[in-house]
């Protein structure tokens, strides 16, 4: 048997025991399989899961192509073998249940879904009319990205790398806290959920077990502009005004749209809009954004009934998990009650939960979540004092994460109440009563 | 009758159809049909994004387009109709040719504002006599609701006593008409934005076929029931001494809907021939001392009346005396607006000249030009307010 032989079944057996190490048929995390969270461990043995040191066939060291996105579809593609998560179909395969981001290729958003909280999931996947084109060659825009007045995006050519990092790096989905190619300079870490992750979902109108905020924040790295947390003029000449997306209130990017890709259709005669600074898509079906439903349904999602202009429905915060992270609110339930003292008190006795916001109670701000916590919380809960050192936001106010160092800051702003508040009275509320 | 009793601004909608077809189709559209979506039911509407842009909305409405509301609304209900057969900034009609608009517009109209016909004294026989054409070419408008955001004032909002002529309001289309549809009649607003009021609901029952967003009478604001192009009868008689119930009369409705703003405007007829107390106070009534300081007398303005006189079965009009069906907002007033004038008498016909009509201070007693105003039509749709002989023509 010559060296080079050898050199072919030791590849293969290396490659065997990578996708071995995925657990096929099983969940693969986006941390474990072959995704090194950190380098902490001196024998990874996940390297040559996807690299060739000096074989490769792509210039990334890549074991095949030719593109980076064709090399991910070998394990997430619909002919994949090595992951659980078939991104090109968005189907998890080990229970065909629908992926939350939906998929390149096709997805299964039920997008005339008339029920005015969720979005359902279709039996049979439909091809997507809409999607972030990753497959490093076709060269798209970055809309919205960059500073104020600068036109409407830079060209950009995407990858599925300029999102994730593949080497892991402990953030949700292992989202890169600076996406490449963005031109972001300040990270927008996305705190991982707890395990066990869950990448599918039963009602697409839910954004998932991440936090809004960081979300979008993470979103508007790229697209910059699209990020508001009021409908005041932004200044700039295209994106001037913009719906709220900053995550307050469950108004986050992913709500309305799916990051990988939708099978919504755009055919109706206004929802056929044009593209940001003019320009129109090839088909009116590309006039899908991403969005979640047919013909902007996703506007009526939230704006239900009588839509006056001076009455908003997400006036009042919706009750979205994670989507405000309050000093204290670890079940990210939108609420600082004793259910946050007991997940803390689980999470330090080992008994992980899935909350995304576990880090918000280190209400002592020490960088790590201990029973006093959990106590804190409970004096909180009893109106009773709580102490709390000087620049730890005070339990209950807005609160923004940054997990990879324990660094938080807080909002100067309280978050909004958890309940929406009683309209004002008015104060000319009787002089009408002669009409009526 | 006190001079301010004729100043009755309207916030209503009579002509503010809001068509679908985006000029596209001959049929005639609703206003909860087009791009203005009446509920949430359709899971997939396809309108949201005929008016606005999510991420660059050019005004903090999100409207796609810059400027104000009225800028926005004018892109496809202004001159020409460029969105709406409905072009009520030029208060006409493209549906079926250039028609009027009932509610007139909002810079010109086309109410033939010198029609001399009247009605006579009884005993008149019964039918609708009373006519005021309209105008083959539009006319600029010399008063009309301003809705582009300026400040002005909301005539007689509060009960009656309460200190002042008014209050100051911000007017847009939008705080009359809910650009997203609310099933009412023209999507009035049950509650106009501004007036704070307890809210009146006009329901959307009354006849929707072209000629009830146009007319060939400014005078008749009775709807086309019987589908034959002009305005039918008056509605049979309303009840008596009971309150009619919403959708039973365009003039008792749009009545109570008006005076969700104009509050102290509102008065109902309770007697045949009413015979004031020395001392008492109705602030309902008409003819009677309302307790009001401005608004104390007021001519009957609420489409009936507690006790008409009018045989159970027989429609209107007498506009004489036996019946107030008619005697609403929108008989005298142009919603929107009304080319109408103020010019005066010319000395000539007969001598002397004179200028009473243009001199006719607001109900603050503040004026423009106390001299000579010829814009001081307050939506009236007769020169020289000559919408009063168009009753009293005997008088």
């Amino acid at each position: 048997m010559s060296g080079k032989l050898v050199l072919v079944v030791l590849m293969a057996g290396l490659l065997a025991a990578a996708l071995v190490s995925q657990g096929r048929g099983g969940v693969a995390l986006a941390d474990g399989g072959p995704h090194i969270a950190t380098g902490s461990d001196a024998t990874p043995d996940r390297c040559a899961s996807c690299h060739r040191i000096h074989t490769a066939e792509t210039d990334t060291l890549l074991t095949s192509g030719p593109t980076e996105m064709d090399f991910c579809y070998t394990c997430h593609g619909t002919g994949g073998t090595g992951s659980d998560l078939d991104v090109q179909g968005g189907k998890q395969r080990s229970n065909n249940s629908a992926l939350r981001a939906g998929g390149f290729d096709f997805a299964s958003i039920n997008t005339t879904d008339p029920a005015p909280d969720s979005i359902g999931v279709l039996g049979t996947a439909q091809a997507v009319t809409s999607w972030h084109t990753a497959d490093g060659t076709t060269a798209g825009t970055l809309w919205g990205n960059g500073a104020l007045n600068s036109g409407a995006g830079p060209s950009f050519t995407l990858r599925c790398s300029a999102c994730h990092d593949p080497h892991g790096n402990g953030q949700y989905r292992i989202l890169r806290p600076i996406p490449a190619g963005s031109g972001a300079t300040e990270p927008a870490n996305v705190t991982d959920e707890a395990d066990p992750k869950v990448y599918s979902t039963t009602n697409y109108f839910e954004p998932g077990p991440v936090s809004g905020i960081q979300m979008s924040s993470w979103c508007a790295t790229c697209h910059t502009r699209y990020l508001a947390s009021s409908t005041a003029s932004s200044g700039d000449a295209i994106f001037a005004n913009r719906h709220v997306s900053d995550g307050t209130s469950g108004r986050s990017c992913t709500k309305c749209h799916a990051s990988h890709g939708t099978n919504a259709g755009a055919s109706g005669t206004y929802s056929s809009v044009g593209y940001p600074g003019g320009g129109r898509g090839t088909t009116n079906t590309a006039e899908s954004r991403l969005l979640k439903m047919d013909n902007r349904g996703i506007c009526i999602k939230c704006h239900t009934e009588v839509l006056a202009l001076t009455v908003h429905a997400l006036e009042a915060p919706a009750p979205t998990p994670a989507a405000v992270m309050l000093q204290g609110d670890a079940d990210c339930d939108g609420k600082v009650n004793s259910a946050d003292a007991f997940v803390i008190v689980r999470d330090v006795a080992g008994l992980n939960g899935s909350s995304a916001c576990l880090a918000a109670g280190d209400i002592d701000c020490d960088g790590e979540r201990t029973s006093l916590d959990a106590l804190g919380i409970l004096r909180y809960v009893a109106h009773l004092s709580v102490d709390q050192p000087a620049g730890c936001p005070p339990i209950g106010a807005a609160r923004t994460v940054t997990p990879s160092r324990g660094a938080e800051t807080s909002s100067p702003t309280v978050a909004p109440s958890p309940t929406p508040e009683a309209s004002a009275p008015s104060a000319r509320g009787a002089t009408s009563s002669q009409a009526s | 009758m006190r001079k301010t009793a004729l100043i009755i601004g309207l916030v209503a909608g009579i002509a503010v159809a809001l068509l679908a077809g985006l000029g596209t189709s001959s049929e005639t559209a609703s206003a909860d049909a087009g791009p203005h979506v009446s509920t949430g039911s359709d899971a997939t509407p396809d309108k949201c994004a005929s008016c606005h842009r999510l991420h660059s909305g050019q005004n903090e409405f999100l409207l796609k387009q810059a400027g104000s509301v009225e800028d926005f609304c004018f892109a496809c209900h202004g001159n020409g109709g460029p969105g709406s057969y409905l072009a009520v900034e030029e208060g006409t009609s493209y549906g079926d040719g250039a028609q009027g608009l009932r509610a007139g517009g909002f810079e010109e109209a086309r109410i033939d504002t010198t029609d001399p016909n009247s009605a006579r004294p009884a005993p008149t026989p019964i039918g609708y006599a009373v006519t005021i054409g309209v105008l083959a070419t539009k006319q600029e408008v010399k008063s009309q609701h301003a809705v582009d955001g300026s400040a002005g004032t909301m005539w007689g909002y509060g009960v009656p006593g309460t200190s002042g002529a008014g209050i100051s309001n911000e007017l847009e289309c939008t705080s009359c008409h809910d650009p997203h549809g609310n099933g009412n009649y023209r999507i009035l607003r049950s509650v106009p934005t501004g007036s704070d009021a307890a809210g009146y609901t006009i329901p959307d029952t009354y006849p929707k076929a072209a000629a009830n967003y146009t007319t060939s009478n400014y005078f008749n604001m009775n709807h086309d029931v019987d589908g034959n192009g002009v305005g039918d009868a008056l509605p049979g008689a309303l009840p008596l001494g009971a309150t009619p119930a919403p959708g039973q009369s365009i003039f008792v409705d749009t009545s109570r809907w008006c005076s969700q703003c104009h509050t102290r405007y509102l008065a109902q007829r309770n007697t045949v021939v009413p015979t004031p107390v020395a001392g008492s106070v109705d602030p309902n009534a008409s003819r009677m001392d309302s307790g009001d300081d401005i608004f104390t007398f007021r001519h009957t303005s609420a489409g009936w009346g507690l006790n008409s006189s009018a045989p159970s079965g027989v429609p209107g009009p007498n506009y004489g005396k036996a019946t107030f069906n008619n005697r609403a907002c929108i008989t005298c007033h142009a919603t929107h607006g009304s080319n109408a004038s103020m010019p005066g008498k010319p000395a000539a016909s007969p001598a002397p000249a004179t200028h009473y009509s243009s001199r006719v201070p607001w109900p603050d007693g503040s004026t423009i030009n106390p001299e000579n105003d010829l814009e001081r039509a307050s939506l009236l749709k007769m020169n020289n307010r000559g919408m009063c002989k168009k009753c009293h023509s005997a008088q």
